[in-house]
């Protein structure tokens, strides 16, 4: 079974961002620590799991802009076979329908049996690579899975879906997208981290990908706060009356 | 940091926070050493972390066992004494001094976690006095028979190898000390465990005796009378580890102190916004920042193979300090919060506990001071020693 | 400006997430037609025209979702379309990337905010920054579910036009094999009205009964911390948060939630909050318009006879 893994780089979700001088984005700022998107990380683990229960390789893409080679041996460290990747910064501010092109060119040639994913980049908010790679490659999708079991024969996967569970089955090759629920993660054993260091990261230009920039992004802001809230004291029954006496005279919601 | 620095900490983080962390406040109340963590972090390689590979350690520098010990304190400092005596103090022990043969035969089952290890050279009536040991062994035939007790052992009841300091040579004070490697298993071996300490509270501690041990003359650790040199150069590596630990449990005050001055508000704001509030948090990083450079300092020695005794007692005094000193102020900003522990209190007080000990354990307080003024004065001077901790080689 | 919007339908009823995607095209512009498929198309239809329709391009008989049949339809339909709205679930994040590259046109995702017909606001880093973004081409947008306000029922009918589908060669790769229907007949959390949520606060599995009790009172969906989802206490379908859903419902009760910065980000769009929690410091209280400050365990109850009290008064 060949698995490849598709990993984006993002920002640790703990971090607090800055607004940069001209206001279009986040400051560029070294003290950002950088990790694997935590859909991507499930991603990683149910390829690890597919190559323990049937062989086979797992093969992990990146798109770059200097801050991934940590997060990819530590995908290594965690049981990925090898990496490539696509170092091409201008790749990354284009919009997301070139980095599924630039992904395409890299990832067909590898004739993949499976193609997994996270959901969702936690940091752009895309949850658009696996679908729209699905739709390159001509092949099926099954996004946002939440169970997984694969056999020699291909994959059974199921998701919820606005309160439905669904369950699909495909033949390969196959692109799936991960949600949370799928597995844990596992850390990296010690040792594993020092062999990391030893599997192959092949490093590409993609020189010939068309970089579209469709998408401008002009203006960023924090979110307006909410107004202060309002607490209440008393005993239990005072709270529930007042509870219950805001919101349906005042908030008509009752 | 390197890159298998920093996934090394986000890994460690990550395996002490989801596996460990939420079962510290109860195992601290119940005062239980919970045996699972030795399994738990030999799976995760943690028992081998800077012994090269062919001892069957990871090959990761000696930073890496600051690193370590760091973010397993960040969580309580019972995780990070495991860590202490059985990396520091016994495995790199042995990696400085055991013959080849000895290496293979008990490090390389150390270093793979598969056999747990400490150190044996305090006793109740020989701390700080090393020179005052009491136990000893007498030569007889192929074996040396150990009669003696030791005190203050972590992990006493649950350790499998122990590197044990014995007198050889009564009337020779320090240079009369031989070091020997003991297994539980030896006839007339016995431990117990002390309670009722007022940290490391989930940490395992006790005492062993030694009833006419034959130990075999193969289990002898360098040479005869080596064993103070031998002890020392231990204490290098403990102590290094005891440094990076106090840090952990600085951070890890420090953080729980920043949020709380957040969330909590008197005369209508956060407390945080008060200067007397500001000036505790600021004189905890400074002492942070400090003690990271002064280990990392050392650390840096020891990769490159330098003699590091005094910086490393250096980083021990100044971190161990950093760590009572921020868990004492991480207490006064929470008030009489602060003093409420347990699992659905909050864990400064705790840290507090833990912290005190280690300006005792591994070379007080005041011999700490001593030695760094004896170093100024020119009276202590190190002399290169038959066998150095060997320097990190990249694999 | 040609608007298309993909009409998202169960059964013969549009989601929630649909109806607040017509909501936006209409602010868009006033050409805007629907896209339906569904074994009950004119029930869809139907609805679609009181929501203030004109036009749906139906296609009927379709029993069974398919991702790349619905994307193929889609594309047929909308293809001359300047811009394609999706609804942010499931169907939509899966459909609309498979449209956009047939389109050959550009994604804009997960939007918050109309500015005008080629600028939009979105939610970023787990929405601790909103960006504005201009696109330029044809646009293939999809719509965050749960902030935009679902139109005005009038008495509006759609005019239906009739698309067919073709099965193409690959389709037999895939099927949805089985749809599992929820186990609970509770109301989903992305579509509902009000949704009472249990955090670390409620201590056992078994004590969340006081969250379905007061529920099932008010019609509401039921939501869950991380903490407890973690804890294996309550699935991930019910996790409110960065890592788990997003939600704007009009009445959100965080019940024994302390209001972690990742939990905040997923519901303090709601309209109203109601925080029930002890301790008077937790950070929910900083966003709650009814920061009740007290023991869940004393006051769950009384909640939820006083609820049922109102109810029989109404």
């Amino acid at each position: 079974m060949k698995v490849v893994t598709l990993l984006k780089v993002t920002p640790d979700t703990e971090t607090k961002f800055q607004i940069n001088s001209a206001g279009t984005d986040i400051a560029e700022d070294s003290s950002i620590e950088y990790i694997i998107g935590p859909y991507d990380e499930y991603g990683v683990e149910a390829a690890i799991q597919i190559k323990e229960k049937l062989g086979g390789e797992v093969i992990s893409v990146t798109i770059g802009s200097g801050n991934e080679e940590k997060s990819i041996r530590k995908a290594m460290a965690m049981g990925v076979d090898s990496g490539i990747l696509i170092n091409n910064a201008d790749l990354k501010s284009s919009d997301p329908l070139s980095i599924a092109k630039a992904i395409k060119e890299v990832v067909e040639p590898l004739n993949a049996d499976i193609i997994i994913c996270g959901k969702l980049a936690t940091d752009t908010s895309d949850s658009f690579i696996g679908p729209a790679l699905a739709a390159l490659m001509n092949i099926p999708v099954i996004s946002e899975i939440s169970s997984l079991e694969v056999t020699e024969e291909g994959v059974v996967a199921t998701r919820d879906a606005a309160g439905r569970k669904e369950r699909f089955e495909s033949k390969f090759p196959v692109i799936l997208t991960a949600d949370k629920g799928l597995n844990e993660p596992r850390y990296p054993k010690l040792p594993m981290i020092m062999k990391a260091k030893k599997k192959p990261l092949d490093k590409k230009d993609t020189a010939g990908t068309e970089i579209r920039k469709n998408v401008t992004q002009v203006k960023a802001e924090f979110p307006a706060t909410k107004s202060a809230g309002k607490k209440i004291t008393g005993t239990p029954d005072e709270l529930v009356s007042e509870l219950v006496t805001g919101l349906t005279t005042k908030e008509k919601i009752l | 940091m390197s890159d298998d620095q920093k996934i090394l900490r986000e890994s460690v983080r990550d395996f002490a926070a989801s596996e460990l962390a939420p079962n510290i406040p109860s195992l601290d109340v119940k005062q239980e050493f919970d045996k699972s963590t030795l399994t738990k972090f030999a799976d995760q390689g943690l028992l081998g972390v800077s012994i090269p590979e062919k001892y069957g350690g990871s090959g990761m520098d000696y930073i890496s066992t600051a690193i370590v010990s760091e973010e397993l304190e960040y969580v309580d400092a019972a995780l990070r004494v495991i860590i202490s005596v059985h990396n520091g103090l016994n495995s790199m022990g042995l990696l400085q001094w055991a013959s080849e043969e000895q290496k293979q035969k008990w490090l390389k089952p150390q270093a793979e976690g598969k056999r747990i290890a400490t150190f044996g050279l305090t006793e109740p009536n020989a701390g700080s006095d090393v020179a005052a040991l009491e136990t000893h062994a007498k030569e007889d035939g192929d074996f040396y028979i150990l009669n003696g007790s030791k005190m203050w052992i972590s992990l006493a009841d649950v350790a499998d190898n122990f590197l044990v300091f014995a007198k050889t040579d009564m009337s020779k004070g320090s240079r009369g000390i031989t070091a020997f490697h003991v297994e539980r298993e030896m006839k007339g071996f016995s431990s117990g465990t002390i309670h009722d300490k007022l940290g490391v509270r989930s940490g395992n501690t006790g005492h062993m005796t030694f009833d006419n041990i034959e130990v075999p003359k193969e289990n002898m650790i360098g040479e005869l009378g080596e064993g103070f040199k031998i002890a020392m150069s231990c204490l290098d590596n403990g102590r290094f580890t005891v440094a990076a630990g106090a840090l952990g449990c600085a951070k890890a005050s420090r953080d729980a102190a920043v949020k709380y001055a957040h969330e909590r508000k008197t005369f209508g704001k956060e407390i945080g916004q008060h200067q007397l509030v500001q000036r505790l948090l600021a004189n905890m990083q400074q002492g942070i920042d400090t003690a990271e450079l002064l280990i990392w300092k050392a650390g840096w020695m020891k990769n490159m193979g330098i003699r590091n005794t005094r910086e490393t007692a250096m980083a021990k005094w100044v971190a161990t300090n950093v760590a009572s000193q921020s868990a004492d102020d991480a207490i006064q900003i929470h008030g009489g919060m602060g003093i409420a522990g347990g699992p659905d209190g909050y864990p400064v007080e705790r840290f507090w506990r833990n912290a005190r000990a280690a300006r005792i354990y591994e070379g007080s307080d005041q011999i700490q001071e001593i030695m760094q003024g004896q170093y100024a004065m020119g009276y202590r001077q190190d002399k290169p020693l038959r066998k150095e901790l060997p320097k990190w080689v990249p694999s | 400006m040609s608007i298309a919007v993909f009409l998202e339908s169960y059964n013969g009823k549009l989601v929630k997430a649909a109806k607040e995607a017509i909501g936006v095209a209409k602010s868009i512009g006033s050409d805007v037609f629907g896209i339906a498929i569904d074994n009950n198309v004119d029930a869809v239809i139907e609805e679609a025209g009181k929501l203030g329709l004109s036009t749906v391009k139906a296609a009927a008989g379709i029993t069974i979702y398919h991702p790349a049949m619905y994307s193929r339809i889609i594309f047929n339909a909308a293809k001359d379309a300047d811009v394609v709205i999706f609804p942010g679930t499931v169907w939509g994040r899966e459909i609309s990337p498979q449209v956009c590259v047939k389109m050959d046109a550009t994604p804009v995702s997960d939007i918050i905010k109309v500015v005008d017909a080629s600028t939009f606001k979105r939610s970023l880093h787990g929405n601790k920054i909103h960006a504005t973004v201009k696109a330029e081409g044809k646009i293939v947008l999809t719509v965050r579910a749960g902030i935009f306000d679902v139109p005005e029922l009038g008495d509006g009918t759609a005019n239906r036009e009739e698309i067919t589908s073709e099965v193409a060669e690959g389709d037999a790769m895939i099927k949805l094999a089985e749809i599992l229907a929820s186990s609970s007949d509770r109301v989903e959390l992305t579509e509902a009205d009000i949704i009472v949520s249990g955090g670390r606060g409620i201590g056992e599995a078994t004590n969340f009964k006081l969250i379905e009790d007061l529920a099932t009172e008010l019609g509401a969906a039921v939501g869950a911390s991380r903490a407890i989802v973690d804890a294996g206490m309550r699935p991930h379908s019910e996790q409110v948060g960065q890592t788990g859903k997003f939600v704007a419902p009009k009445l959100y009760i965080a019940v024994g939630i302390s209001g972690a910065i990742q939990h905040l980000a997923g519901m303090s769009s709601s309209e109203t909050i109601v925080a029930i929690n002890k301790d008077e410091e937790a950070p929910i209280f900083k966003i709650a318009d009814y920061g009740l400050v007290g023991d869940l365990f004393e006051v769950m109850p009384k909640l939820i006879e006083a609820v049922k009290a109102a109810k029989k008064s109404a």
